[in-house]
């Protein structure tokens, strides 16, 4: 038995630059950080036996072909494992959240695999792997970002180069900052689930339109990453404001009127700026405000639950095997 | 002078003859299930007893496997704790002898492991502190004592008493020594043939 | 996250003994083994969902886990007073209803890890106490208490059921040749014809005040069936459970039903010194004690017959005894993890 715990992220800048179509024609840049909530991945043999995959629902069936979740067959069939194995899957978030659980479940399963079968692979292939087989083999339309935190971890630029390199910078800031970022961020749950291929798609029909949105997007994220690295964190906030607003001009779908709601009433009770972790469209929405602002923002937004969470170093790792 | 040889020879063989077996049995059983679940098992005592863990790590991790090395995938895994004396001397030092044990314990007890605690007069301090951390992680716990086993005998699960005058740590000792190689030549008995027989 | 495994067992003698009608008229004994057949249970602490989530043949997710169709883990929740914010999952290297005490092993590895969800270190008779008393009590199920002890404690056990409740669990502590002896002589099939225990056991219950002095005599036999255990006297052992074997066909009327007869029979005729249907009779597996060279005759005599029946689950499960119990593997639930 094999069990693969892979973090979550919460995406500050730059998201939709590290799809294929935009980074082809300029540098895409995410700034990213994972948090302290999961997904487990469970991988055993059971010989004998079929395929069964305990996840959102129960499947049982005698051939990975008859699967109906398409993520686990495809990891499956690149691994050559028809029956024989039991998935189960935990998480400790709703999918479509916008902190990147699908695409670190893809992950998981191929990390828990490759310890599985035997086969030694680096962060960077997991990443590349899971990548693949969810864009090239499932043809979703995303990019690369939540591989590429889940497999990496902690606090990252990436840079996603036109040859399809993706070039994985760690941002180590000391300590004091890193509180500070900490202790002035608050996240909460908008209640709306939301799809990220569907965003996604209707972005990419339009992208003609949206490149220069795109290039002013990625172009924030280094003097975004400069602010914050001074620990100037007012700034680092109006960065996210600026970039949330650019953003939502990629489609109509990437913002909703309680989003923009939610967002107004933060501001006007203290919040610098804030964002929409991932493409949007629902899920988490994160402010940065001084602590001083936190009750009365709280209390603006009493109606949204509040979720603590704190960054974290480590990413997609094996915990047990056996 | 032969006639003190021999009285404490037969002194030793006496104890020999009456060694647990009963509790010796279940000890055996506890690390066997330890080994199943991938468990950790920590050794430590003082002085005298302190080299018997040593003595039996030593033997233990070097004999068990050491004759089919590239059949067993998993190993027991083993350690007398502290692991180094600078452990031991800083533990001892700034925080407190009673903590030598117990400190670097709490450090690394996990739930599925289990403690081997070697005392011969069952009631050394340092040893009973250590014994608590694991009792409050329901940390199985195989008590070797001597004397009348003291408080260590009444806390373990597995009650390893060899019954002698108090103060008779010589004799204890040599026995506890005797019942650690006892438990190395069982499992190495015992890995060897699931080797032989192709079973591991 | 927790992980915990509790092993299934394979009971050899005293099975219906340890049901209360027995134990309080006179005190029940079983003899059993844990297996290296594992129930797994992970629990999931899930701080950003307001609800719970079980996962095992089907998948639930409520609000109140007053709605969760799991009788148990419904049952343990409520008792325990987890109500949110918890997600539960559940898997084994077997099916259910092998007769190997399966659906207790859940219960114990359940309970092992909601107490350490709690917080709480429970050893191994906290762990069989609390899973006899969801299934028996909280749930209601016409069931005893072996499995629980068998699957908490691991090994070989001989255990007594009191008639103040209390259960002695006296470990039989073997040499590894022996263990690995009985390894060589044992046979276990799964046949593939399953029913629920309960409805047999419920049956039995109600035939147990005729039965008292049968369940007396095989409480008492468990004592010789030890002995000839610790000494390696397979075949004793075997001869002990075939007398049993026909004396359990008086017990309750559909115990054994004629396919499990014929199977029986065949690997007796084989050259199977003993065996027994295992579980509460009727379902399940089947188990043989016979001489190693004689095995594959036995393979062969049975697997004709369910070709013949077309029973299409049948297969050979094989056996080894752990001496692990029900034991938590892992646990990264950092809210409890401290102190």
């Amino acid at each position: 038995m094999i069990i693969a715990r892979v973090p979550l992220r919460l995406e500050f800048l730059g998201g939709s630059t590290d799809i294929a179509s935009f980074y082809k024609r300029y540098p895409g840049h995410i700034l990213n950080t994972t948090i302290d909530k999961y997904i487990y991945v469970i991988v055993k043999s059971a010989p004998g036996r079929g395929v069964t995959l305990v996840h959102e629902k129960t499947e049982r069936v005698s051939d990975r072909d008859k699967l109906t979740h398409a993520r686990t067959r495809a990891v499956l069939t690149h691994f050559g494992l028809r029956n024989g194995v039991e998935i189960i899957s935990l998480s400790d978030v709703f999918g479509g959240s916008g902190l990147g659980s699908s695409s670190a479940f893809v992950v998981g399963l191929v990390q828990a695999l490759a310890v599985y079968t035997g086969r030694r692979m680096s962060k960077r292939a997991i990443a590349e792997l899971a990548a693949h087989i969810e864009i090239n083999v499932l043809g979703e339309p995303i990019g690369k970002q939540d591989h590429y935190a889940a497999a990496f971890g902690g606090l990252t630029v990436t840079t996603y180069q036109k040859n399809g390199f993706v070039d994985v910078q760690p941002i180590r800031l000391p300590p004091k900052i890193m509180e500070a970022l900490q202790n002035h961020l608050l996240l909460f749950y908008s209640g709306e689930k939301r799809s990220a291929s569907k965003i996604l798609r209707s972005q990419s029909k339009q992208n003609k339109e949206n490149f220069s949105y795109l290039v002013q997007m990625s172009d924030i994220v280094e003097p975004a990453t400069k602010a914050l690295k001074r620990g100037n964190l007012k700034r680092f906030a109006e960065y996210l404001f600026e970039e949330w607003t650019i953003k939502k001009n990629l489609s109509s779908g990437v913002t909703t009127r309680k989003l923009e709601d939610m967002y107004a009433t933060a501001v006007r009770a203290g919040a610098w700026g804030g964002r929409v972790s991932g493409a949007g469209g629902g899920g988490f929405i994160f402010f940065f405000a001084p602590p001083s602002r936190h009750a009365a923002i709280r209390k603006a937004l009493k109606n949204y639950e509040e979720f603590p969470l704190r960054f974290t170093e480590e990413g997609s790792e094996v915990l047990y095997s056996s | 002078m032969e006639e003190f040889i021999r009285k404490f020879g037969e002194r030793a063989a006496e104890l020999l003859k009456r060694l647990p077996a009963g509790e010796i049995a279940k000890a055996l059983s506890i690390l066997q299930a330890t080994y199943e679940r991938d468990g950790r098992i920590y050794v430590f005592g003082n002085g005298g007893s302190w080299a018997i863990a040593g003595h039996w790590v030593t033997d233990f991790n070097k004999t068990v496997f050491s004759a089919h090395l590239d059949e067993h995938h998993r190993r027991f895994r083993i350690s007398r704790v502290p692991d180094t004396a600078e452990e031991l001397t800083a533990w001892a030092n700034d925080i407190g002898y009673d903590m030598i044990f117990a400190g670097p314990l709490a450090n690394v007890l996990e739930d599925t492991d289990v403690v081997i605690a070697i005392s011969s007069s069952g009631n050394s301090s340092n040893i009973i502190k250590a014994v608590e951390v694991a009792k409050k992680k329901n940390v199985p716990v195989i008590g070797l004592s001597g004397f009348d086993g003291g408080k260590l005998n009444q806390l373990a699960d597995v009650k390893i008493l060899v019954p002698t005058l108090k103060g008779d740590y010589e004799l204890v000792e040599s026995t506890h020594d005797t019942i650690m190689h006892l438990m190395t030549v069982y499992f190495r008995e015992y890995f060897a043939h699931l080797a032989e027989t192709n079973q591991s | 996250m927790i992980v915990v495994r509790a092993p299934l067992r394979i009971s050899f003698v005293g099975g219906g003994t340890d049901l209360p009608d027995f134990y309080r008229r006179s005190p029940g004994r079983v003899i059993s083994t844990a297996i290296d057949k594992f129930v797994y249970v992970v629990i999931n602490r899930t701080p950003l969902i307001d609800k719970v989530s079980a996962r095992y043949s089907i998948a639930e997710t409520v609000n109140h886990p007053s709605e969760l169709k799991h009788t148990r883990i419904k049952a343990a929740l409520l008792d325990l007073g987890i109500h949110k914010n918890i997600e539960i999952a559940s898997f084994g290297t077997l099916p259910a209803k092998t007769g190997l005490g399966s659906s207790s092993s859940f219960s114990v590895a359940l309970m092992r890890g909601l107490h350490g969800f709690l917080g709480r270190k429970i050893d191994k008779r906290q762990t069989a106490e609390a899973a006899s008393r969801l299934e028996i009590e909280l749930v209601g199920e016409p069931i005893g208490k072996q499995d629980q002890y068998a699957a908490s404690f691991g090994g070989f056990n001989v255990l007594q059921f009191n008639p103040d409740e209390s259960v002695d669990v006296d470990p039989v502590l073997l040499h590894y040749k022996t263990q690995l002896g009985l390894e060589d002589h044992l046979l276990l099939f799964f046949t593939g014809i399953t029913r629920n225990a309960s409805e047999v056991l419920a049956e039995q219950k109600t035939n147990i005040g005729k039965k008292v002095d049968t369940l007396k005599e095989m409480a008492e036999s468990v004592h010789e069936f030890k002995e000839k255990l610790l000494n390696g006297n397979f075949r004793g052992m075997a001869e002990m459970l075939h007398a049993r074997w026909l004396k359990k066909k008086t017990l309750a009327s559909n115990v054994s039903n004629s396919t499990i007869d014929e199977l029986y029979e065949a690997g007796i005729s084989s050259g199977a010194w003993g065996g027994k249907v295992l579980g509460a009779g009727g379902d399940g597996c089947i188990m043989f004690i016979a001489p190693p060279e004689k095995k594959n005759d036995i393979r062969h005599a049975l697997k004709k017959i369910v070709s013949e029946k077309k029973i299409a689950d049948f297969q050979e499960i094989p056996v080894k005894f752990v001496q692990a119990g029900a034991e938590i593997l892992y646990n990264g639930d950092y809210v409890h993890n401290f102190g």
